[in-house]
């Protein structure tokens, strides 16, 4: 029993449990300090991430449980990185709150879920990744009780959930059922003799994850639930587990066999999914609904890497380098909302007058999401289509090409009216955003002009079974 | 060496980002400086150029070697008049703007941001970068038109994004294409115009060719999709339009030679006729559709449309291989080049006109104006000449550019030449209309007052026009400078 092999994962357990004890013994008033702690702990789990990813041989853990390879790595660094900007976004909204440490405490919870998700090798690990990002992200949406839209959004939230988790397990019995086996390396051998239990079972857990993920049809919670909670929440929530389990989807679509269809069934959920998040994002108000129905294209984006991950050498890193672009893009989108402490597109109007980086910030995070060269989503992009080309998916970067112009019409009326019009309100938010909408800003131009070697590394690495 | 000039506006961006907005004379300076400098820089690589060298002042730098991608650039006799136009006409068009005083920072910094990128299109010899410049074009222009522009600009910015967006994606899928059938993958212009991955034709090249196709027609603009075009240009900023007409509009023409064109000729072969006929249709449509219209700039809008559909007729025709032989085809090419080049210096001078005229009377409605050479002598002398130059007067540049596509073309596809003569007697009759309409007749008193030219409008205007002279009396040196890469692009395309 190798326990390095998941080291991150028991940095983070020690620390949450050491988080939610430290914090029954802090004073009210300094409840500030497991923030602190949460920082460290998530710190110190991407040292250790960061160090398989350079040195660890990819290996099964646990009799083949457990991938600890490239890929659960490096999703594992964006994981525990875009909780640290959700930590640092959260200590200013959280501070002196009623039940300040338990905060960072599930948040550390749901983001070990996202970890044990990206590693998961066995569908038993798949659903105990999946049930506890669940269990630790209901609270963290309904943190303030009073408020009657967070009310709203974890119900549809939880309601969903519990719906779509039943899927899963149902999805995931009856692989069990047909290839007498929990562990993916083994479902290569599923004949497609029983279509419809093959077919019921494949559609039964994409589904299911597809909660997680954000892609159609288990869509529906994804702008209430932006909405509804604390801006660092859904910046967690858009982040953490869509690319966890879209790594799950990835490594258990590239377990099955290609006979099954599936690159056909995930190639309709890409199609599906893109062009319904970008058209019902046209006409979103709320900034933070707009960026939910964004999420769900861009999974229909991601989506496509995952179609073509056997048929293109080039798809893994396509997929990993977007996870990236993604998360830093989306993490800084939502830190303008913290640091501007507004969320309807007319109340940014003018925002460039009195806060230009902010706006400099969010059009860089939007327009990377659309893809614009050089910016980091172009890449992204560019690597994603080529690989769905090559894998022979003509029309599917047809549609996203043109679903890419679409985009463009709702990330510009974002844009727009903080450029374009006079000021209205005085941005209240928070410091903290500020810096961390500066990062995901920079990090969009950078990865996007420097660290091109970044997709180079995405070539090299491996995605078990 | 080239880096440099193509970053120098960038710098000047820089500077001009980190200079205090209320200090207006200095911001202007500073961005005029740039762009000057930036001009000379590129007077010094032209001069320094060795005609018939093929590419020069290449650099090459590996840059995402997991995609084949690198950063190489480079200039031959195609691309290096393209950026000395594109230089100087910034150079103009700042000049131009001295009397801006809205967001004046912003406004330099914009100029300055776009000037690289466009630049950065003619010297990319990797389609990556290419790609990446063509798409840095639009967010440019979308915000200089949106900020600067007049009441429907907001409208007529997002339609412009939209529409040449549609283009860039098509562009693009036709760079996926090009980089996926090439064998080693690479995309870069020099190695895949050798390779010619898809001489076997098939629908890959069929898919390549019309993705392209769509890409750099949206561009250009031929009609059909072309309906962008006159919103924006009537909503822009005068120094905007003169650049979306002088430079953005030639990143498509552009495309067609460097790309389209060397690296698909099997393909392009096979539907050269349509090329053609879509040049054609651009020449006749634009130019009827320009006599319908009372508002200056959209009449010059639509001249553009014409202009451009020679230059996409005389590279379709040379594109032709089945019939014709090289010297025609070095003779169109020749022609095309130089009418980009010619169509530049003469719709930017234009269209910098029309903002003068738009200075005094806030208006641009043809039928208010009359009698205007009264009070406005230079200026209606200016605008005369410009508009002579536009409709080909022997002696100035247009005329030595329409010549040679006329004549080349004539060789190849006679037909198309003798349809497209007629854009020549419309555009012809139009602007000596359009003179007679707002120069001469009985002058409107709210006019009289109006100044003529002022000095920072001639020092703008003046250069451009005595160059678009100087090439129509001794059109050698520029001939001979295209030449050096028309020549050897001709010779390659063979039946």
């Amino acid at each position: 029993m190798r326990l390095d092999l998941i080291l991150p994962l028991l940095v983070v357990l020690v620390g949450a449990i050491g988080t939610l004890v430290v914090g029954i013994f802090l004073p009210r008033a300094r409840q500030t300090i497991s923030a602190w702690l949460a920082g460290a702990v998530l710190v110190t789990a991407a040292v250790c991430a960061g160090l398989q990813l350079a040195f660890l041989v990819p290996q099964f853990a646990f009799d083949g449980s457990f991938a600890a390879d490239g890929a659960t790595a490096w999703v594992q660094l964006v994981v525990l990185a875009s909780a640290l900007a959700c930590v640092v976004l959260a200590v200013p909204v959280f501070r002196n709150d009623a039940r300040e440490a338990e905060f960072y405490a599930l948040l550390l919870f749901a983001t070990l879920g996202a970890l044990v998700l990206a590693g998961a090798a066995d569908v038993m690990e798949m659903l105990l990744g999946v049930l506890l990002t669940s269990v630790g992200s209901y609270p963290l949406v309904v943190y303030r009780r009073a408020d009657r839209l967070a009310l709203e959004a974890v119900l549809k939230y939880y309601l969903l959930g519990a719906l779509a988790n039943l899927a899963l397990i149902l999805g995931l019995v009856l692989l069990y059922a047909l290839s007498a086996s929990t562990l993916l390396s083994d479902f290569g051998g599923l004949a497609p003799t029983n279509t419809v239990a093959v077919a019921l079972a494949l559609a039964l857990t994409l589904a299911g994850l597809g909660f997680k993920a954000g892609y159609v049809p288990t869509h529906y919670w994804i702008p209430d639930v932006y909405q509804g909670a604390t801006v660092p929440v859904a910046a967690l929530l858009s982040v953490i587990p869509k690319v966890a389990a879209l790594l799950a989807v990835a490594r258990l679509c590239q377990a099955l066999p290609e006979q099954l269809g599936w690159p056909a069934l995930t190639a309709g959920l890409a199609a599906v999914t893109m062009t319904w998040g970008n058209l019902a994002a046209f006409r979103q108000n709320d900034i933070r609904r707009l960026l939910g129905y964004s999420s769900i294209s861009q999974a229909g984006y991601l989506l496509m890497g995952v179609t073509a991950l056997t048929d293109s050498p080039l798809a893994l890193a396509a997929l990993l380098y977007h996870f990236v672009a993604y998360a830093a893009a989306n993490i800084g989108a939502f830190a303008v909302l913290a640091a501007s402490g507004h969320h309807t597109i007319a109340a940014h109007a003018g925002l460039v007058r009195q806060r230009p980086w902010l706006v400099f910030a969010m059009a860089v995070c939007l327009l990377s999401f659309m893809g614009l060269p050089p910016l980091a989503g172009f890449v992204g992009k560019f690597a994603l289509f080529t690989a769905a080309l090559q894998a022979g998916w003509v029309w599917l970067v047809v549609l996203a090409l043109i679903n890419t112009v679409l985009s463009l019409y709702y990330y510009l009326r974002v844009i727009g009216p903080m450029v374009l019009q006079p000021p209205r309100h005085e941005p209240v938010g928070s410091g903290q955003g500020t810096v961390i909408a500066l990062l995901g800003g920079g990090l969009s131009l950078a990865l996007g002009l420097g660290a091109y070697g970044l997709l180079g590394v995405g070539k090299t690495l491996t995605l078990l079974p | 060496m080239l880096t440099v000039a193509l970053f120098l506006p960038l710098l000047g961006m820089l500077a001009v980002l980190a200079m205090p907005g209320e200090r207006r004379m200095l911001l202007r300076n500073v961005a005029l400086g740039a762009a000057g400098l930036t001009f000379a820089v590129w007077v010094g690589l032209w001069l320094g150029f060795d005609v018939g060298a093929g590419y020069q002042y290449r650099s090459s730098v590996p840059w995402i070697p997991a995609l084949g991608i690198g950063y190489a650039v480079g200039v031959d006799g195609i691309s290096l008049p393209l950026a000395l136009l594109t230089a100087l006409l910034f150079l103009a068009s700042l000049v131009a703007s001295w009397e801006e005083n809205d967001r004046v920072k912003e406004y330099y910094a914009w100029f300055l941001f776009l000037e690289t990128a466009c630049l950065g299109v003619f010297v990319a010899l990797d389609l990556f970068l290419f790609y990446i410049f063509w798409d840095l074009t639009l967010v440019g222009m979308y915000f200089i038109i949106a900020l600067w522009g007049h009441t429907g600009a907001q409208a007529a910015a997002l339609k412009f994004f939209l529409y040449t967006l549609v283009g860039s994606l098509a562009l693009l899928l036709g760079v996926i294409v090009l980089y996926l059938t090439s064998e080693p993958r690479t995309l870069d212009i020099v190695e895949l115009t050798a390779q010619r991955p898809l001489a076997a034709g098939g629908w890959t090249a069929t898919l390549a060719f019309f993705a392209l196709l769509l890409g750099f027609g949206i561009k250009t603009p031929l009609v059909p999709v072309h309906t962008w075009l006159p919103p924006a240009h009537a909503e822009a900023p005068a120094a905007g339009s003169a650049i979306l007409a002088g430079v953005l509009l030639k990143m498509g023409t552009y495309g067609f030679v460097r790309i389209l064109l060397p690296i698909l000729p099997e393909t392009f072969a096979q539907y050269a006729w349509l090329v053609v006929l879509l040049g054609v249709v651009s020449v006749i449509y634009g130019a009827l559709v320009a006599l319908a219209q009372t508002d200056l700039k959209r009449l010059i809008a639509y001249t553009s449309i014409n202009h451009m559909g020679y230059v996409i007729m005389a590279v379709g025709a040379v594109g032709w291989l089945a019939r014709g032989d090289t010297a025609a085809r070095t003779l169109a090419l020749n022609g095309a080049v130089l009418q980009m080049v010619s169509h530049g210096l003469i719709t930017g001078s234009l269209f910098l006109l029309a903002g003068v005229l738009w200075r005094r009377a806030q208006d641009f409605d043809i039928d208010h104006f009359g009698g205007l050479s009264k009070p406005m002598p230079r200026y209606a002398g200016t605008f005369a000449f410009a508009a002579f130059a536009s409709l080909g007067l022997p002696g100035l540049s247009g005329f030595v550019a329409e010549f040679q596509i006329f004549v080349g073309t004539f060789g190849i596809s006679p037909w198309a030449a003798a349809l497209a003569l007629m854009g020549i007697v419309i555009t012809a009759g139009l602007f000596l209309w359009t003179l007679q309409r707002v120069f001469l007749g009985p002058l409107d008193e709210r006019h009289a007052h109006f100044d003529d030219l002022r000095g920072y409008e001639q020092v703008a205007l003046w250069p451009l026009l005595a160059l678009v002279l100087f090439i129509g009396l001794y059109p050698g040196w520029i001939i001979t400078l295209i030449e050096g890469a028309t020549g050897v692009l001709a010779a390659r395309l063979v039946p």
